[in-house]
């Protein structure tokens, strides 16, 4: 049960020209599951790297438990670090990777073996200590490394895109696994990923990183309810822009004024995002009331448990999703209304540059 | 898994056909490797050979008494050889593993000029180098010593033992030395337990190419401390330049010897497998 603290955290590496890690401050709860989201090369393996002590930061700090952790080694940080490939030591047995921790800390034999065989049963794979890791498959390497993390109760379990060389389906039965483990044992979890579907499923808390920089921090369902900026919404999804000027609740838009209470802009420009899903949807019948206005498809998918739509009005697009419950399927061409529910806009500074 | 399905007679005539050529092969390998060796042989156990004769004249085990005998100087200089060979070659792999990872696994400006440096010893006409060593070597005391005479060997051995190394680690990942390391492995253990194993093969090869260059040595020796240190290499290039033909062939099989055991050695390495094993198997 460690809580882990970076502050101001930043990394550059020697002839970059910007940081890699830049400024970083995240409060990461003791035994919760921490997703470090953003694309490739945003800095989130640099970030594990910094929090296990393989990498010095360039400036700022981290702290577990209040207690600065710079100027201890890697090896002693107990900080454990788990990755996608390399997964296993391939001049070992499985129960050698797995006691591997112990070893090294010059545990007795008969205290490592039975050590290891706990570990096994813990990740479902008994019995299979004897065996070379080539003998293993994909998943069963991704459990055996997972073993091997947590035979010393790390305090901090760092998980840097450990699923993403799996089949869909194994991916599935090892999240559920790393969460079953997670929870039992309460370690301190950081995950890597970047895929937002994944850290949503994984995650209690989502750091969302890009360039380096930290752009959101908070649960998983605030990023789709309120992201932080424009950036976040469109990395969760969101692709409905509409910009206007915000004022006593309302936002005047190009296409009318719409009713929004929910806002991070009190008065002046403003960019209102609502989610695909948030749209109602309708044949046109009478002229638009509040909150709706009037479009025309210009192309739909049909997927058996959604229909996605793209809508024309104006001079924008929207996109909308329908449940497999929607009244009837429409046809590119088609008149349509629109429905914005107040309570589902979400207003945002707009976005710069 | 399952099994292999039996090889219908077709595959099995191909097979067969392929055993056949790699047989073959192996025995073209083994001509071309051995029949220099075979002159050597026969006059090592000649008594009497004169030129239009294809075999000599006479059988004697004379020449191989005489390296057998004391007064020949044969374990002495086997011994001069082992000590300054030896050392290289620990010297050359302990250089080697840090040297050969910087050039293999790190950019860095200027790091053409380092490959370039390290290269040039082998290039330069050895003799120019042990001459410009030996000047220095003569003020510093270290002229006619076995240290003198080890530094000497080291610069192409250690430069033969980097390249490899570097080959070694531009392939080389080294996560799983930070996943050892966050496991509570610290540096050394780290090195032992991990990188060591990976290593290993190409560490090996590195030696024994490190060891033959060293025991090759000659000018280099002779100019460094001709007096003092009387290697193999020197009783060889002595008695091949003397007339007794028999005495240089059995000496020149000695000295060859380790070679041929280490080169075994090294095509296990090499290949992954062990040639010696393969060949005894078919
Ligand atoms: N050892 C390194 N030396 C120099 N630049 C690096 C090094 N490792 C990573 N970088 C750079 O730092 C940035 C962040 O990398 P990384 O932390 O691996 O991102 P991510 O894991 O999110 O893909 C990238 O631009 C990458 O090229
Ligand atoms: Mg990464």
């Amino acid at each position: 049960m460690t809580a882990v603290t970076l502050s101001g955290l930043t990394k550059s590496y020697p002839g970059a020209t910007r940081p890699a890690v830049d400024r970083l401050d995240l409060a990461l709860t003791s035994g919760k599951i921490h997703a470090l989201l953003g694309p490739s090369g945003c800095g989130k393996t640099s970030t594990l790297k910094l929090i296990a002590g393989l990498l010095r930061p360039t400036s700022g700090d981290i702290r577990f438990d209040g207690t600065s952790v710079l100027a201890v080694p890697a090896e002693r940080r107990g900080a454990v670090l788990m990755f996608q490939n390399h997964l296993l030591f391939p001049y070992m047995s499985v129960g050698e990777n797995v006691g591997y921790a112990l070893k090294v800390r010059h545990e007795s034999r008969a205290v490592i073996a039975s050590r290891v065989d706990e570990m096994l049963e813990l990740v479902k794979l008994p019995g299979l200590a004897n065996r070379r890791p080539r003998e293993l498959s994909g998943g069963q390497q991704q459990r055996v490394a997972l073993a091997r993390a947590l035979i010393v109760r790390p305090r901090v379990l760092l998980l840097d895109e450990p699923l993403s060389n799996l089949d869909a389906d194994l991916r599935d039965d090892m999240r559920a696994l790393i969460r079953a483990v997670q929870a039992q044992l309460a370690v301190t979890t950081v995950f890597v990923t970047h895929d937002q579907q994944e850290a949503v499923v994984m995650a209690d808390t989502i750091a969302l990183m890009s360039g380096g920089v930290l752009l959101q921090t908070a649960a998983p369902d605030v990023f789709y309810d309120s992201p932080a900026s424009v950036e976040v919404a469109r990395f969760f999804g969101n692709t409905n822009l509409l910009p206007g000027t915000c004022a006593d609740g309302r936002i005047a838009t190009p296409l009318g004024t719409f009713r929004a209470p929910r806002s991070t802009v009190t008065t002046g420009p403003a960019v209102l995002t609502i989610r695909p899903e948030s749209i109602k949807f309708s044949a046109t019948g009478q002229p638009p009331g509040a909150n709706e206005l009037g479009g025309q498809v210009l192309s739909h998918i049909y997927a058996g448990t959604h229909a996605r739509y793209r809508i024309a009005a104006g001079d924008f697009h929207f996109d909308v999703i329908t449940d497999a419950e929607a009244a009837r399927i429409y046809r590119d061409g088609d008149p349509v209304r629109l429905r914005f529910p107040p309570e589902k806009i979400w207003l945002l500074p707009p976005h710069s540059g | 898994m399952t099994e292999p399905a039996p090889p219908d007679p077709m595959e099995r005539r191909s097979q067969r056909l392929t055993t056949l050529l790699r047989g073959l092969s192996l025995i073209l390998l083994a001509i071309w490797l051995v029949a220099p060796f075979i002159p050597l042989l026969i006059w090592s156990f000649s008594f009497h050979w004169t030129f239009p004769h294809l075999l000599p004249e006479g059988w004697s085990l004379r020449s191989w008494q005489d390296v057998a005998n004391p007064s020949s100087q044969v374990l002495p200089a086997i011994r001069d050889s082992l000590l300054i060979a030896l050392p290289v070659t620990v010297l050359s792999a302990l250089i080697a593993i840090p040297a050969g990872r910087a050039l293999g696994q790190h950019r860095f400006p200027g790091k053409r000029l380092v490959e370039f440096l390290i290269l040039a010893p082998n290039i330069v006409p050895g003799l120019t180098v042990a001459l410009g060593i030996q000047i220095a070597f003569l003020r510093y005391g270290l002229a006619n010593t076995f240290t003198g005479v080890i530094l000497v060997h080291l610069v192409p051995s250690m430069s033969y033992a980097v390249l490899v190394m570097a080959g070694v680690f531009a392939n080389y990942d080294p996560q799983a030395e930070e996943v050892s390391r966050s496991l509570g492995a610290n540096r050394w253990q780290t090195f032992r337990h991990v990188t060591l194993p990976a290593i290993f093969p190409g560490l090996m090869v590195a030696s024994l190419f490190a060891f033959l260059i060293s025991w090759d040595q000659y000018i280099a020796t002779i100019l460094i401390a001709g007096g003092t240190v009387k290697t193999l290499s020197i009783l060889v290039v002595a008695a091949a330049g003397g007339g007794d033909r028999a005495l240089a062939g059995a000496l020149s099989l000695v000295f060859i010897a380790p070679a041929v055991v280490f080169l075994i050695i090294a095509s296990k390495y090499l290949t992954g497998v062990s040639a010696a094993r393969r060949l005894g198997r078919r």
